[in-house]
């Protein structure tokens, strides 16, 4: 039998569903006229154990006001050490406290998936995902059904702060992921936490649709409350000029910027919620103003220096280090997260300031003056850009690869000479945004470092 | 030359001349064979210096003692006869837990022979018993006595390897639950990160 590269339909409904009865509303999304040709099936898994774990971490997310201040770690933090060095393989023999804890990074992780799940982790929960790899090469990301609902409660602790609640029960489409991308997994299926509302992950690539209309009348119809994605897809949409009412737009895994941010608040009414998430440990915090609010308090997060094991005071700059999570299958204890910000704290709420994924990158002008790449992020910010990437080659041009239905070449051509001081060669190119695109997630990248 | 009192090297040396007669079966076990209680007896009056006593501790189910075990005590009386133990009446009432609780644990995963064939077991009854009788090897502190029997234990090397096994049995566990879990259907999906 041939050996099929991604995960096969293995379940049933009463398995994907322990605690739902009444699974006339997915069947209802799945059998829907207007219905994509969905390719997989999905459930939340949980049982009522696992659901009132979930209840608990929502307590967690919406009680705990105060994380922790500059001066002292959250309290948690060294319970939670004693347990990882005692039930987890990984962090055994490798320190007694935080302050002389190494840092882990993703290879750790790649290499070793197995030696983080702790021992009193039930296997009987193990759930894997297997990540596209889109910013580094493939990772398992080994999680259980807890963690994974626990999505819902931290989305809707985001939510409280904008006076927005999600409306339970069986007859309301709660989320819809939407893509728009040549190919992934697409489902219909159903939140027990939300008491039987309609979750949705489905792609916009006409091909997964009998006829080309069906996609647009697919959301009208079911109207969902909160649409989930990334740029792309979001700007995607957008084209299609559906007639929705979500209560917001929960936008992530790319930068979103202000251009994009401003076009979609004013189509769809709504607010477009800028979320900060890795597939290690779910949510971290949403964009304002001030920086990144961070809302999970189980997570403690420091700065550290990008080379070596240094901890870097409040407000400077370095990479994102966590602690943390409610993963009995990846404990983090100083995860490199890769991404780079300074911190603050704000009445015992952490802000991750002038947050950048990935690599930070120096740019140069021809005479050699060092362009900070955050400074392009925020002047490129302005512009309606779904997404875009940036290579400055040996010889300092610079070659720069837009998504937008709007924004021209030549547009952008002006804005990098302005912030290379006039002092470069631009090869600028703007992709339109289709219902199947291909993009990377990699920003910035360079041939002079 | 005089002997330094404790020294484990000559103890261990003592130990390992152990007559083969006490290498013999129970009584329990074969007709004929050493009377364990008698010696068990002989050993409290030695130490106790005490001659004239005909009661000592000793189990009362001393029918589930196997024959390794019993074998065991019987070489270990062999070293109590050691001048270093005899007339040493404070350690008597320590005899019952060395012989029927330590020597009982370590005896599961030591075959009787080896407590004078092999040099490290010869040790560790040595350094057993002196743990057990709260006597200090000579030329050695607390920390070193613990660490060099902590390291001698069998019961100790067996309980490492018991983790270590089940430690290795889990991962392949793991691995196998990752390889069959990878590709099935996980959970909900609910945004991108």
């Amino acid at each position: 039998m041939a050996v099929s590269s991604g995960p096969q339909i293995a379940l049933t409904d009463e398995e994907r569903f322990p605690l739902l009865d009444d699974l006339s509303f997915l069947n209802a999304l799945r059998q829907d006229v207007f219905a994509p040709k969905f390719n997989f099936k999905s459930g939340d898994r949980l049982n009522t154990a696992q659901l009132s774990k979930v209840h608990f971490h929502k307590k967690k997310y919406y009680n705990e006001k105060i994380f922790w201040n500059e001066e002292q770690a959250p309290v948690w933090v060294n319970d939670y050490l004693k347990w990882c060095l005692k039930t987890v393989p990984f962090y055994q023999n490798k320190g007694n406290d935080l302050d002389s804890f190494p840092t882990i990074s993703r290879e750790d992780i790649r290499n070793f998936p197995h030696l983080f799940v702790s021992n009193e982790a039930n296997l009987e929960e193990l759930l894997v995902y297997h990540t596209s790899g889109s910013t580094g090469p493939k990772l398992d990301v080994l999680f259980d059904a807890v963690s994974q609902a626990s999505w819902l409660p931290q989305i809707e602790s985001v939510l409280q702060d904008f006076n927005i609640t999600i409306t339970e029960g069986k007859n309301t489409t709660a989320i819809a992921l939407i893509c728009a991308q040549e190919k992934t997994l697409t489902y219909a299926s159903l939140s027990t936490y939300l008491e039987g509302a309609g979750i949705l992950k489905i792609n916009l690539n006409p091909s997964e649709w009998n006829q080309p209309d069906h996609a647009v009348k697919y959301l009208e119809k079911y109207n969902p409350q909160i649409l989930t994605g990334d740029p792309i897809a979001f700007m995607a949409l957008l084209d299609l000029k559906p007639q929705l009412t979500p209560k917001a737009l929960i936008s992530s895994a790319m930068k979103l910027t202000t251009g994009t941010k401003n076009k979609l608040e004013i189509y769809f009414k709504c607010p477009v919620i800028d979320l900060y998430s890795l597939t290690e440990c779910r949510n971290i915090g949403y964009a304002t103003e001030m920086g990144h609010k961070v809302i999970r308090p189980d997570l403690y997060l420091e700065v550290f220096d990008e080379h070596k094991d240094v901890r870097l005071p409040y407000g400077e700059r370095g990479e994102l280090v966590v602690t943390g999570g409610n993963n009995p299958f990846l404990p983090l204890i100083r995860y490199r997260t890769g991404d780079f910000c300074s911190l603050k704290i704000e009445n015992g709420v952490p802000f991750l300031v002038d947050l950048e994924a990935r690599n930070p990158v120096v740019f140069y002008t021809k005479s050699n003056v060092k362009i900070n790449n955050i400074d392009i992020s925020n002047r490129l910010s302005e512009l309606p850009l779904a997404g875009f990437k940036m290579h400055q080659r040996k010889d300092r041009g610079i070659e720069f690869l837009g998504y937008s239905n709007e924004v021209t070449a030549k547009e952008i051509t002006e804005v990098l000479k302005t912030i290379f001081k006039n002092d470069i060669d631009v090869l600028a190119d703007i992709q339109k945004i289709s219902q199947n695109n291909t993009v990377e997630k990699t920003l910035y990248s360079s041939e002079l470092i | 030359m005089l002997m330094s009192k404790y020294d484990v090297f000559e103890l261990v040396t003592y130990l390992r001349k152990c007559p083969d007669t006490f290498f013999k079966p129970s009584d329990f076990f074969l007709e004929g064979g050493i009377h364990s209680i008698a010696l068990v007896y002989d050993t409290y009056r030695l130490v106790s210096n005490d001659f004239l006593r005909n009661e000592f501790e000793i189990p009362s189910n001393l029918g589930t003692i196997n024959d390794n075990h019993w074998r065991a005590i019987h070489i270990s009386t062999w070293l109590l006869s050691n001048p270093d133990f005899i007339n040493n009446p404070v350690i008597e009432d320590k005899l019952y837990n060395f012989w029927f609780v330590e020597l009982q644990q370590a005896s599961v995963y030591v075959k009787f022979n080896e407590w004078i064939n092999d040099d490290e077991r010869a040790e560790e009854m040595v350094r057993l018993l002196l743990y057990c009788c709260e006597i200090m090897p000579y030329g050695e502190n607390q920390d070193e006595a613990a660490d060099k029997l902590s390291s001698l234990s069998s019961v100790e090397r067996h309980k490492v390897l018991k983790q270590s096994y089940e430690a290795h049995e889990r991962i392949m566990q793991i691995k196998r639950e990752m390889e069959e879990q990878k590709a099935r259907e996980a959970a909900n999906t609910y945004g991108r990160e």
